[in-house]
């Protein structure tokens, strides 16, 4: 039972994680920082660690699809993360894929008697 | 505040030197936001920023994060190493050759100028070739298998890769001691050139005998006919000596299993100096006989002489052990 558990978790945690991507993208419409966009996120119900999601914010901003910039005038210097155009583009074409892909595996997921 | 420091400062240490700063800013913001949001919600700092700590977890995997994965042979963790180290071996390669080529031209009497060129040219190629594909292999190899819990036990990774805590941040941001390094760079260079030397043109150590300006003989200093026999197991001594050397060059900051690893390749090179220099029979008996056949002065003075290179190798191991020993008690109690 204990290792059932386990790995549901684990098969959980796979399947969340294929969905990372998707989840940053589409809260980057407006400008975050790491912390905020943390929040915004868990606000909508998905748990993201801190040490997942700061490199790979850079990592999106070094394949172009995201811009960034320094606030030096708040009480500490933040990074601040938008989608860019690129971005956007991709994102719209990822959002058309998951559609897609929810209502196979909706299709999938029925119970054929 | 100071947990936080050293915690970014252990992340960083694995990131190339280029993107420290800005990651160090951004880590730093980010985390001191975690633990406001805490601190607000009626935590003690300090256990706000354990807390956060604790969720970030392990700076080795929070900075294998920051790297891009490994779709390559050697990651940009190792590249800068890879890159100094590979220069550094093909430039003593490329010394060491050009010192037995100069020397071997210098007292061969027919050696022509325009064919000792072309093969020091084909001879400084190949060997910086084969040095660097070496360098490469090697680095690769770390690459690839340099997963929690199989190089860590070479001293180079944290052994707390996977059980870390907050507790296993040092307490101190580390620093660099660079004469170290330096000292380390001259050792890994006079290794390399010294067993190059050695296991290709040992005949050039010796004794250079002229005849009105004119190169007689070379009388070796070394045990030639006899050299298989001794020279392996110098060349171990030579080149764990010259590891040791390296990964004082290499490894930026230095642990305490680096510290111990060096210490042991160390006792083991001294060792096998000692075993080599009482028992090898390395040294060219005959060499005050073959200088001046006459005079027993000389030969006298050679037999000191073989004595006491082997007490000044082991003095001289010795000392730089103690060192180490030392460093490590020293790091023990930081």
């Amino acid at each position: 039972m204990a290792e059932n558990k386990e790995l549901l978790e684990s098969l959980i945690l796979e399947l969340r994680r294929g969905t990372l991507i998707l989840t940053v993208l589409s809260q980057l419409y407006t400008q975050e920082y790491g912390y905020s966009l943390i929040q915004k996120i868990q606000n909508k119900g998905m748990n993201i660690d801190a040490g997942t999601l700061y490199p790979l914010l850079r990592r999106l901003e070094k394949q172009g699809l995201l811009e960034s910039s320094w606030d030096i005038y708040e009480n500490r210097p933040r990074r601040y993360y938008k989608l860019n155009a690129q971005g956007e583009e991709l994102l719209t074409q990822l959002t058309l894929e998951w559609n897609q892909l929810n209502q196979i595996i909706s299709q999938c997921l029925i119970r054929e008697e | 505040m100071e947990p936080i420091t050293i915690y970014v400062s252990e992340v960083i240490r694995y990131l190339p030197q280029k993107s420290q700063s800005e990651i160090k800013k951004e880590l730093t913001s980010n985390i001191l936001d975690m633990v406001d949001e805490l601190v607000l919600g009626g935590i003690s700092e300090k256990d706000a920023v354990q807390s956060v700590l604790s969720k970030m977890g392990n700076p080795r995997l929070l900075a294998d994060e920051f790297l891009d994965k490994k779709a390559y042979l050697i990651g940009p963790r190792y590249y800068p190493t890879y890159l100094m180290i590979s220069k550094i071996v093909s430039g003593a390669v490329a010394l060491g050759i050009t010192i037995a080529f100069t020397a071997q031209y210098l007292f061969s009497a027919d050696a022509s100028i325009f064919n000792t060129i072309l093969q020091w040219l084909g001879s400084t190629f190949m060997g910086v070739i084969q040095a660097i594909a070496w360098v490469t292999v090697i680095f690769a190899l770390v690459e690839r298998y340099e997963t929690p819990g199989t190089v860590k036990d070479m001293g180079l990774i944290d052994p707390k890769v996977d059980d870390w805590s907050v507790n296993d941040l040092p307490k101190s941001q580390r620093s660099v001691n660079k004469s170290d390094r330096i000292e380390g760079l001259v050792g890994f260079i006079f290794a390399v050139i010294l067993l190059l030397l050695l296991n290709t043109h040992l005949e050039i150590f010796g004794a250079y005998m002229f005849d009105n300006g004119v190169l007689r003989e070379i009388v070796p200093i070394f045990n030639i006919q006899n050299a298989s026999t001794w020279l392996p197991l110098l060349s171990i001594a030579i080149a764990l000596n010259g590891i040791s050397d390296g990964l004082a060059m290499a490894i930026r900051n230095q642990t305490k299993n680096t510290m111990w690893i060096r210490l042991s390749m160390n006792l083991v090179s001294l060792i096998l100096f000692a075993y080599v220099l009482f028992n090898g029979n390395i040294f060219n008996a005959q060499l005050a006989f073959q200088i001046a056949p006459n005079s027993s002065e000389l030969n006298n003075l050679w037999i000191m002489v073989q004595r006491n290179v082997v007490v000044v190798v082991i003095i001289a191991n010795l000392i730089s052990m103690s060192i180490q020993s030392y460093q490590i008690f020293k790091f023990n109690k930081a």
